[in-house]
């Protein structure tokens, strides 16, 4: 239902903007480097710049930018920090020293001892949200299961003196014991040693954990490192040298993950990672279990899935090696006139819809001035270039995916593709949302005969099925994307060609050529990921050339249907490019003058392959002069069945051209085109492809994410025993929140004593207005005093789940 | 007055020797003092150089840092990558591995420091500077010489016109106040001179913000406008723009104390007895001045010059920082962050190379314009 609102409202924007444009609202963008987020501020102040696509963190800026009616920001997640515990002893083996965080109950009881809301609103300046699990509160999993995790933070909840209590009697077990304030152990003080990151707030969040410390009576050193200091320590160094108790971590995600069950294993057990410290995880065996099957996704059902993750949810807080601090929140700011879409977790240069949304007001066309803190920092080049996510968020634009990334949700919409079949195995626990999906369960997918599955790097030709497993082979999940009828029409490269199968099949061949030791175009650096291609790859076809069908098979899967459709559409790990320009680069590699990967460049001390800037211009200018000699077509043996030597003339003719305009090789099919790149002066400017497929607006129902704002009315004081209602009010921006874009409302009772007593689901009455009716027979279980009624509210169509909560008082 | 003169050569004392040839003599002197001279240079660059390797690489400590930056950014690679975690935990070690030694292959740290340390000597005495391990250059290219010479032009161009702006303007105007010792300008000149005790990054921000925020006449930062303009002319014009401000902020840090310090050193020259006697021969003040005062200070002016001019290359990190100049300082402080020894070596390397020269030719400057340094003469005294 949802689905269909939104594929609607995607197409109706289209066709609404039809009429008037094509591509992106605006007719350009300058991009410029501004390392300093407060000179940032100044500059939009003045309308020096319109948009700074970073991720701010400040407090203090923020204030500035909510006191300034002419600015506005978008709000990201994606930044967590936490306290990474040296789990070996209780006593180190290489100092003999004592390790109180060898005990689980001891690392359990830090939970409580810490004041989360302390570091989020005082060390953050409430530039953050308390964390207590290894999820994100912005993203899927946590609205999943809001209602288990809210139970745990309650029992989790800051209570030192509890702490303290914990804390003691663990110690005393350990044989340490305290003589006047202080911990003694075997004669000496107990020392905590605190390897602390000094970059961020991290440090402040150091000094404080070491205050708690030594007020409960430990003797506390301050290790001050930055992450490279401080990772041969924590990271690579062995935890049993006792070179420190506690690390002050911090990690990032930059795309909204709807998945986070592996989190239990990565973090938690030596599983996780080949290294010392992660060797030294003794999980208990119940928690290992569950936290394995999550990550392989032993499960037939979502319900077995919640019962899991619930266990893993309350396991992982008696386990704590690791403990979660705060979820930090990141604004980027623009001007209030300008809107652009930011993603929750990488913000606006992690989004892909960031170019087709931005716009100034209701204006058609003009310039946007944007500023990154780093831009041009590594060469752009599509298979192994930069991949810094400034250059990433400028890369984006030039291109164009089979798919979208909803930016709220981290759900896929269909965007050069039309629709897509999936066929999965039916025990498998794969449910769908969106209707561009058609879901099948089958029994098994037998990968047909003809389809590739390997490649002849010698005779440049695929191997078939049929030729490597005679015997057949069969898929967990088999995909099928249909692009629409004028894909090959409405699709043109920057320089003017158009997109052809070609453009495809060259994305295949390269799965497999750049890591095959027989091929001239081997990379060493490719063998590994390759290898996990091979792992979960099951074969590929393209059933009709025109219009375009590409069957996947695959025994990779994920929860979602919609999730990872393969289109085989031409947009590699940096960015994307057509056969033409793409063999540009390859032929060039394989006259050894430059290479794709930085790693292989080392190694050859060859350039790092720029198709935008540097020495590799000229070499690829002039291996351009060759290949239009020769009118060379790249792995002739099968390109050759789906490029004429006319269009192949063509197009280097068009790539001469473009470079000869534009002083780059850069060609994408995307909303813009990279007019061209200022290296020094660190200016990209981009410019409107007037030419793009898609009518302005396609995108712009993303234009903001519309999270919940929750308010609670009805029953104050309830009679135990008797019903009662509770109504809640639901909207955005004022408006009612529409029902279909709510999945569900939960709502939860806590009692006098703060224990959970019900979980219950409001049911909608109309749009933006829901009802909690509290049972009788729960009433009754009641006891007289006050008592919390929480609500939930899950989106569909963004992943924060709203909280709210009110007090309510049972009599008799 | 000895506390300004320059540390010029060291005059041998030998005992008098029949002259047999002058000439030939002296060019033998002069031949075997340069030779000496040149020896002594490279040995200590060499050493300077070892030093700067070892000092780099934290005396092969930074092995462990990179080595655990590897492990940590392939750990984190395989965390995002949901085909990669759902991996068998060996295969996934496995791959983990594979992945660690091609990096650690990749940046040479599968060999000893030691060896790699002396490939570094090496390769930068014979300034073959090689491939940075991190950095790339503005264009993208991983050449140490691309990363300094793309930089290197931008950098010259603020420190140059403000050095050598500062320069003569201070020589000139030192000279104007020492004749007119006491005067307002004068007293106004040493009033003024602790403004010089704040560096220049600090008046670069309040110039900023009057300038750009408040009156809005100034760019905030960066070399040029964006787009930077097609045509030269309107090029060369907005660099002028946006340099101007940090020009004048390293005006305000160092004008004063360098007219201050030079009219000072101008005025103790021109109490010494001889210029007392050229005074009461009755010379006029010009010639004074430039007889008798300009030209023994010219041999601390000149190395003061030279010194400074070869400093100005590496940039300034806070005030390009602060500018959002896209400098040499910039790459250097990128460079010592990163570990990326070749190009912090190079770095030296060329400064030293420099250093040496600079002081190898200062020491026939003195020899030709300072009559009384004779090298190797037994009459050559002070």
């Amino acid at each position: 239902m949802v689905a269909t609102l939104i594929s609607i409202a995607i197409l109706a924007l289209a066709a609404a903007g039809a009429a008037e444009r094509r591509g992106p609202w605006v007719d350009e963008i300058i991009v410029i480097e501004e390392p300093s987020d407060a000179a940032a501020i100044s500059r939009l102040e003045v309308k020096d710049i319109d948009v700074y696509a970073y991720t701010v963190s400040n407090p203090d800026i923020f204030e500035r930018v909510l006191a300034n009616p002419d600015l506005d920001y978008q709000i990201s997640f994606g930044s967590y920090n936490e306290l990474t515990f040296n789990p070996v002893g209780p006593v180190f083996p290489g100092t003999g020293k004592l390790n109180p965080f060898a005990v689980p109950k001891i690392r359990e009881a830090m939970n409580i001892l810490i004041d989360r809301d302390h570091i989020s609103q005082e060390i953050y300046g409430g530039m953050a949200v308390p964390k207590f699990f290894p999820i994100t509160a912005a993203f899927p999993d946590y609205a999943r299961y809001a209602e288990i995790c809210r139970v745990l933070e309650l029992k989790y909840a800051h209570n030192p003196a509890l702490a303290d209590e914990i804390i003691s009697a663990e110690m005393e077990k350990l044989g340490a014991k305290r003589i006047l304030g202080e911990w003694i152990y075997e004669g000496e003080p107990v020392e905590i040693k605190l390897l602390i990151r000094n970059e961020d707030e991290r440090k402040l969040i150091g000094d404080y954990i070491g205050n708690l410390l030594e007020g409960i009576g430990f003797e506390v050193s301050y290790d001050y490192r930055t992450a490279a200091e401080a990772s041969p320590v924590w990271y690579s160094g062995d935890p049993a040298e006792g070179k420190f108790h506690i690390y002050t971590g911090g990690w990032i995600t930059t795309v909204v993950a709807r998945d986070q069950a592996d989190n239990f294993d990565y973090f938690y057990t030596p599983r996780g990672l080949a290294t010392p410290l992660w060797t030294a995880y003794e999980p208990a065996p119940e928690f290992d279990e569950v936290a394995e099957k999550l990550d392989r996704a032993e499960f037939k059902s979502m319900e077995e899935r919640a019962e899991l993750f619930s266990k893993a949810l309350e396991l992982c807080m008696e386990d704590s090696v690791r403990l979660w601090l705060i979820d930090q929140t990141s604004f980027a700011p623009h001007v209030a006139e300008v809107s652009v879409t930011a993603d929750l977790a990488g913000s606006i240069a992690g989004s892909y819809l960031w170019p087709h949304t931005i716009r100034r007001g209701e204006e058609v066309g003009g310039t946007i001035r944007m500023a990154m803190p780093s831009i041009l920092t590594e060469p752009w080049n599509p298979l192994d270039g930069t991949n810094w996510i400034y250059d990433m968020g400028l890369i984006r634009p030039t291109g164009d995916l089979g798919y979208m990334w909803d930016p709220y949700t981290g759900m896929h919409y269909p965007n050069k593709i039309e629709k897509a079949d999936v066929f999965i195995q039916e025990d498998l626990p794969v449910s769908v949302t969106l209707d561009w999906v058609n879901v099948v369960r089958v029994a098994k997918n037998q990968v047909p005969e003809d389809a590739w599955i390997d490649w002849d790097p010698v005779a440049q030709r695929f191997i078939t099925v049929g030729e490597k497993y005679p015997e057949g082979l069969t898929a967990l999940r088999k995909t099928i994307a249909y692009y629409p009828d004028d894909l090959f029409e409405t699709t043109k490269w920057h320089d003017g060609s158009p997109l052809s199968v070609a453009d495809i099949v060259l994305g295949l061949i390269l799965n497999w050529d750049r890591a095959m030791e027989e091929s001239e175009f081997f990379d060493e650096a490719q063998v590994p990921s390759f290898e996990t291609f091979q792992r979960t790859f099951r074969g590929v076809r393209i059933t009709s050339l025109d219009p375009l069908v590409y069957e996947y098979y695959s025994d990779l899967y994920y929860l979602d249907a919609e999730w990872y459709v393969p289109t085989g559409y031409p947009y590699f790990a940096q960015g994307t490019a057509g056969w033409h320009n793409l063999g540009l680069g390859i032929k060039a590699e394989m006259a050894k003058e430059v290479a794709f990967s930085s790693d292989k460049a080392s190694k050859a001390e060859v350039e790092w392959l720029s198709y935008i800037g540097g020495p590799s211009l000229k070499i690829l200018e002039e291996q351009l002069e060759v290949i239009i000699a020769d009118n060379w077509i790249p792995y002739s043996p099968t390109l050759s069945e789906y490029i004429t030597p006319e269009e192949a003339s063509a197009r280097w003719e068009n790539l001469k051209n473009w470079y000869d305009e534009k002083n780059h090789f850069w060609v994408g099919t995307g909303p813009f085109y990279l007019d061209k790149a200022y290296h020094l002066e660190k200016v990209v400017h981009l410019k409107r492809n007037e030419d793009y497929t898609f009518a302005s607006g396609r995108w712009d129902i993303f234009s903001e994410p519309m999270i919940a704002e929750v308010e609670i009315f009805g029953d104050r004081t309830v009679q135990i025993g008797a019903e009662a209602v509770f109504e809640i009010e639901v909207t955005f921006e004022g408006e009612p929140y529409p029902t279909e874009y709510l999945d569900n409302i939960k709502y939860m009772i806590f009692d006098a004593r703060g224990e959970l007593a019900y979980v219950g689901q409001a049911e909608p009455i109309e749009d933006g207005y829901w009802e909690a009716v509290l049972p009788a027979e729960i009433s009754a279980q009641l006891v007289v005093g006050s008592n919390r009624f929480e609500v939930a509210a899950v989106s569909v169509v963004v992943s924060i789940p709203t909280f709210e909560s009110s007090e309510f008082v049972t009599h008799d | 007055m000895a506390a300004e003169l320059p540390s010029g050569p060291k005059i041998p004392q030998r005992p008098a020797a029949k002259r047999e040839n002058p000439a030939l003599d002296n060019l033998l002197r002069f031949g075997k003092y340069f030779i000496t001279r040149v020896i002594s240079l490279s040995i200590t660059l060499v050493i300077a150089v070892y030093l700067t390797v070892l000092v780099a690489n934290m005396g092969g400590a930074v092995d462990q840092i990179r080595e655990g930056q590897i492990r940590e950014r392939i750990g984190l690679m395989a965390l995002a990558d949901p085909e990669i975690m759902r991996m068998p935990v060996e295969d996934r070690r496995a791959m983990e591995e594979e992945l660690v030694r091609l990096e650690m292959s990749r940046y040479g740290l599968d060999r000893p420091f030691i060896v790699r340390s002396f490939g570094y000597l090496t390769r930068a005495m014979t300034l073959n500077l090689g491939r940075a391990e991190y950095l790339t250059s503005d264009s993208g290219s991983n050449q140490v010489k691309l990363i300094i010479l793309e930089r290197l032009p931008t950098t010259l161009l603020l420190m140059m016109s403000s050095f050598l702006l500062i320069f003569f303007i201070s020589l000139y105007f030192a000279l104007y106040l020492s004749r007119h010792y006491g005067s307002f300008m004068d007293r106004a000149v040493i009033a003024l001179a602790p403004v010089s005790s704040g560096p220049a990054w600090f008046y670069g921000i309040f110039l900023i913000m009057f300038f750009a925020a408040v009156i809005g006449i100034m760019p905030f930062g960066g070399m040029v406008k964006a787009p930077p303009p097609t045509q030269w002319f309107r090029y060369a014009l907005s660099v002028l723009h946006h340099m101007t401000l940090p020009v004048i902020a390293v005006f305000c840090s160092s004008l004063f104390i360098a007219v201050y310090s030079r009219r000072t050193f101008f005025l103790i020259y021109s109490t010494e007895d001889y210029v007392e006697m050229a005074k009461a021969k009755g010379l006029s003040p010009r010639a004074i001045e430039r007889r008798y005062i300009l030209r023994p200070t010219l041999p601390p002016i000149i190395t003061q010059f030279a010194l400074a001019l070869i400093g100005q290359w590496q940039g300034a990190y806070i005030l390009e920082t602060v500018f959002n100049w896209p400098g040499l300082g910039l790459v250097m402080l990128e460079a010592i962050n990163m570990y990326d020894t070749p190009v912090i070596v190079a770095n030296s390397v060329i400064f030293g190379y420099l250093l040496a020269f600079t002081v190898f030719i200062l020491d026939i400057i003195y020899a030709i314009i300072d009559p009384r340094v004779k090298v190797g003469s037994e009459e050559g005294r002070l």
